[in-house]
């Protein structure tokens, strides 16, 4: 374990350290030097976010497509997940996945956490003379007037609403079949299926309201991270398949003048 | 044999029950999460073997599937 710590600490909280430090020296604030870095980190990123969010848009096109194999297989799980996989095979659909990945974010998300505390807490026990104040904010002390939590927690559920699977309709198995065991087995499917979806639209509002909380205990500096990170990927999403359900959910607000 | 099987499919419940919550936030800090590419999920093919096979043949079977479980691999993805 010790050892794993001690590659974790030199191939990624070092390096992560002192380029935020040089940012920090450069730019003589801490805020400018958080928001460069998110935005660093992330354009880094960017060769594996953005064929997965183009494999990802390309499979809800296919959708019509997976439906007319459902139906065409119907209540054969096994034929169905077959052709599926001819069908991404064919358009050459290879979303990033498996746990691998899963695991590596898990270590540079605490990476990241780790380098942001220590960072917030001790600049100045490191000697540098930085100004830790970003418009009206101290970043080394929990925002409690509430501003900066109220605008993770917002630009978190426009996130949230533009992933949502919502907008794509029900991805179910269309149970009309006649037979009582067919309709069993897809009964059993569409279960696992509609507790996944609202496991999802939970999260869609859990998520702000968790994002709103962290925010408000911990220094506002992480409060400026995850704004500029989210604000990132809402970019990136409206770039590559638009705005998703928010545009179901605008509808929705009242009051609005929609010209 | 018992206490330790049902203990152990427990706690691969009780992460099933906290992974959305993970991918909520790989999803806003990286931008994207990646996905599971096998069915039935590593979590639930373990509860399985292990409910078939007890605990460590169970284990360690679920533990081989995860670690062949990524994008340069050769195995098939549905096992």
């Amino acid at each position: 374990m010790n050892q794993f710590q001690l590659f974790v600490q030199t191939i990624l909280i070092h390096p992560i350290f002192e380029v935020l430090r040089f940012l920090t020296i450069q730019t003589g604030n801490f805020g400018v030097a958080i928001v460069l870095l998110t935005v660093l980190m992330r354009t880094i990123l960017v060769p594996f976010t953005l064929p997965t969010l183009r494999s990802q848009k390309k499979m809800r096109d296919l959708k019509p497509k997976i439906d007319e194999l459902k139906k065409k297989h119907k209540g054969d799980a096994k034929k169905i997940q077959q052709a599926q996989m001819e069908l991404f095979k064919a358009h050459n659909i290879n979303p990033l996945s498996g746990c691998l990945p899963y695991i590596v974010q898990f270590i540079v998300l605490i990476a990241l956490y780790n380098v942001l505390r220590n960072f917030v807490a001790n600049a100045a026990a490191i000697g540098m003379n930085v100004q830790s104040s970003f418009f009206m904010f101290d970043l080394s002390k929990p925002d409690h007037s509430l501003i900066i939590p109220i605008i993770a927690a917002v630009s978190q559920l426009v996130l949230s609403l533009m992933i949502l699977p919502g907008a794509e309709k029900h991805d179910l198995i269309p149970n009309n079949s006649k037979k009582k065991s067919v309709q069993k087995a897809n009964e059993k499917e569409t279960d696992t299926q509609e507790m996944a979806e609202t496991m999802q639209k939970q999260m869609v509002f859990m998520m702000p309201i968790m994002t709103g909380i962290i925010s408000y205990q911990f220094p506002a500096g992480l409060g400026i991270y995850w704004i500029t990170t989210t604000a990132y990927s809402i970019i990136q999403q409206w770039m590559v398949s638009g705005p998703g359900a928010l545009t179901d959910y605008w509808k929705k607000i009242p009051f609005i003048n929609r010209t | 044999m018992k206490i330790l099987d049902t203990l152990i499919i427990i706690c691969i419940q009780g992460y099933k029950r906290i992974r959305p919550f993970i991918d909520a936030m790989f999803l806003s800090v990286f931008g994207v999460v990646s996905k599971c590419s096998q069915t039935p999920t590593c979590s639930d093919y373990t509860i399985e073997q292990i409910k078939n096979y007890g605990t460590i043949t169970g284990l360690k079977k679920g533990v081989t599937r995860l670690a062949t479980c990524h994008p340069y691999s050769a195995k098939p993805t549905n096992v």
